[in-house]
Order: structure tokens, then sequence, then C-alpha cells
């Protein structure tokens, strides 16, 4: 920027650069042709004046606006370190699962220990997500944390290896019936079934339509 | 200068994934960089999920940095960018030249009139109340200090267009301290 010619409204380019010029970012022919302009003109050192007026209170305004959380730095990082490390994490309680299911299986030929593996290890994630009961005390998940059990009538059941997620979560669902602990050995879950003081004929009337569902339902049983 | 030179050593260490290094650049701008996308999307939580997006895209592109432009200058492309794509996702389009052509009030609003108990408050009222893309411009000259050719790499617009807009949100400070009592004498 070389010109300083005036514009039709009395402005000149030199006029333009004088925010730069207040903030120390011109250099060259720019930065001569402004300070020549300034020599000049007390207009101009008068709205250079005005500028700096204006920066400090840019600056002001700022400066008070909201901060970043105190922590941003130590979040940043977290994430930083997600991304870069892999993750070499304890093993979860559905892994330690897995683990112990293996143990269990340990006798059988491998094919047979693999295909219990992915069967049970497949129902386990769907029933997972079937647990929508989750009241302060916690109720247990497929993989989860124990707690207390929560009132009602408490049954076993072990579900059939092909049965679906949207199967299962529409039958219990239906029926008012959660899963609230398993899988335990043997496949085995706990279901609450309605509230503790649902009548007997209510009660057996649902646990035999469970029973029916033998597409989903391969045992059905009492806690003892 | 020797702050951007410290930053384009910084960057240099991010392409062998130095967390150090990043660590020191997220310290060094990150409040700046806050502030300027709080400004663009106005909203504490998002400003800073957005802060910290900018930042990773920083460290796993600082390969792709030219080196042409400050550190600084990138970083906040990438913010303006982010925060643009933020808003658009949110439907908020003040950012588009609808909104950019249009005229505030000549005035402070009436909470910045009784609060501006002297001119520096009612200046900054002013400030406040310039249009998005005039106050964008305001605030990446005289807080980011950035040069034209920065501002321009930043926003996506031409160098004359940086000046141009400048001057004018100077000349609407003028016109609002004017109906607000104060007379500059300029323009």
């Amino acid at each position: 920027m070389t010109k300083t010619a005036k514009t039709k409204s009395g402005n000149s380019a030199v006029e333009k650069l004088l925010p730069w010029y207040a903030t120390e970012k011109l250099a060259g022919s720019d930065r001569s042709d402004v300070e020549s302009a300034l020599k000049r003109s007390p207009q101009l050192r008068k709205q250079l004046d005005l500028i700096r007026e204006e920066l400090r209170e840019t600056v002001v305004a700022n400066e008070v606006m909201a901060l970043p959380n105190a922590d941003a730095t130590r979040k940043f990082m977290a994430m930083i370190e997600g991304e870069t490390s892999p993750r070499v994490a304890a093993p979860n309680r559905f892994e330690e699962f897995l683990g112990w299911l293996g143990r269990q299986l340990a006798g059988p030929p491998r094919w047979a220990v693999a295909t219990a593996l992915l069967a049970i290890v497949v129902q386990s994630a769907l029933l997972g997500a079937l647990v929508i009961e989750r009241p302060e005390g916690g109720y247990h998940t497929a993989s989860g944390d124990s707690g207390s059990l929560p009132d009602g009538t408490l049954l076993l059941a072990r579900f059939a290896d092909g049965a679906t997620l949207a199967e299962l979560g529409a039958q219990l669902a239906a029926l008012d019936i959660a899963i609230v602990d398993g899988p335990k050995g043997g496949g085995l879950f706990t279901l609450r079934i309605g509230p503790q003081g649902m009548a007997a004929s209510e009660r057996d009337g649902k646990i035999a339509a469970l029973r029916a569902e033998t597409g989903l339902v391969i045992f059905v049983g009492p806690v003892q | 200068m020797i702050e951007s030179a410290d930053d384009r050593a910084l960057l240099d260490r991010l392409v062998n994934q130095d967390q150090a290094a990043v660590r020191l650049l997220f310290e060094r701008h990150h409040v700046k960089v806050f502030r300027f996308i709080l400004r663009l999307v106005r909203n504490e939580a998002v400003a800073e999920e957005i802060t910290n997006e900018v930042f990773m895209e920083v460290w796993r592109h600082a390969k792709s940095y030219a080196g042409n432009a400050a550190p600084l200058t990138w970083i906040l492309s990438i913010a303006y960018h982010r925060a643009s794509s933020s808003l658009r996702r949110r439907r908020e389009e003040w950012l588009d030249d609808d909104r950019a052509n249009e005229t505030p009030d000549d005035s402070p609003g009436p909470e910045e009139s009784l609060l501006a108990t002297d001119k520096s408050a009612l200046l900054r009222g002013c400030i406040e109340a310039l249009t998005m893309d005039q106050r964008l411009i305001v605030d990446l000259v005289y807080y980011q200090e950035l040069s034209v050719a920065e501002v321009s790499a930043v926003v996506g617009i031409p160098e004359g267009t940086v000046k141009t807009r400048l001057f004018a949100a100077r000349k609407r400070l003028s016109q609002m301290l004017l109906a607000a009592g104060v007379d500059r004498g300029w323009p």
C-alpha cells in the first residue's frame, strides 16, 4: 500500500491503515507513508489518539470476558493422552467375567469353549443394554457393579442364545419384567417381576407368559 | 516476533508428537482462542469444546502447517472455521451477508447508557453494539493484534475488505458516541 489518495468521503488510504500503525503491525512503505502523513496532518494525529482509545477499550472488553475453566489444560491434555497412548487399562468387569468364563470352560474342546464364549458374550452384551431401571444403589447389569436388589418377586432365567435384543426387550417390557443381575454361572440372570405387592395370580400369569416364549427363554424359576 | 518464532518451534515439535510442546502451545494461547470463539458462539460450554477441538486439530495436523502465516494466525483460522461450522449447524446465521449488512442502532442500549458513567465505559458499550462482523475485525486487530494480511487469512476476506470493514466500524463507533452525547470530532 503506497497510495494516499483521498477517497470521495475525504478518507485516505492512510486513515484505513492507522489501526495497524497503532498496533505496530505495519512495515515497509505502508509504515513510512503513515508516518509521513502523521507529520503533516494534525487531524490524522487526532484520529490516531482515538484509535488508541478504541484499542485500549477493546482489550478491556475482551479481558473482562469469561475465562476457560481452571482445569482446561488438564482436560485438553487428557484428550491428547487418550489419543496418543494405546489403552492398557485394567480389565473391566466384563473382561473379568470373560476370563472367569474361560476358566470355567477350560475342560471341553477348544471349539466348544469358543462357541460357548461367543454365545454368552453376545447374550451378555444384549442383555446389558436391556437393564433400563437403575435406581440409586444400582441394579446389576450383565457386567456391572453389584447393589441391593429391588422390591418385587425375583426369578432366575436363562435366555435362548438366538434371542435378539429387540425381541427380549419388547417381551420383558410387556410383562413388566426387568433384568437386575447376571449373568451368573450357567448363563442365569436374575429378573424382577412387578412390584412386591403384586397379586399372586397376576405374577403367575406373567411367569407363565414368559415361559411360553420358548424361542426366547430356556428356563424360568423362582429364586431360592 | 520472538513469540511467533517460539510458536513455530513448538509446532515443529508437535510433528514428533511432543506432548510438552502442545501443552505449552495450549497454555500460551487457549485463553485468547477461547475468547475469540466465545465472541462468535456466545456459549461458554460450546466455546470450550471448540477450543479443545481446535488444539486437537493443531496436534493432529501440525505437519500441514505451511509456515507462511504466524502460528497464532493459523490457529485462529481453524478456530474461526470451527466456530462458523458450529453456528451453521445450530442455524444461527448472523455471520452471513445479511447479518453483515445489518445496521445496528445508532446508540448503545439503555443498559449501556445507564451504566456508562464515563467515556471509557461508553466506548466499550459502543464496541459491544457493533455488528458481529465489525466486532470480529475490531477484536482481531485490536485484541489479537493481527496484521491486515493475517485478518484476511483468518476470516477469508480480501485485505481491502478488512481495511474497509474496520474503517466502517470506527465510523460507526463515532456515530454511536455522538448519539450518546460524546462528540469525538471525527469523522
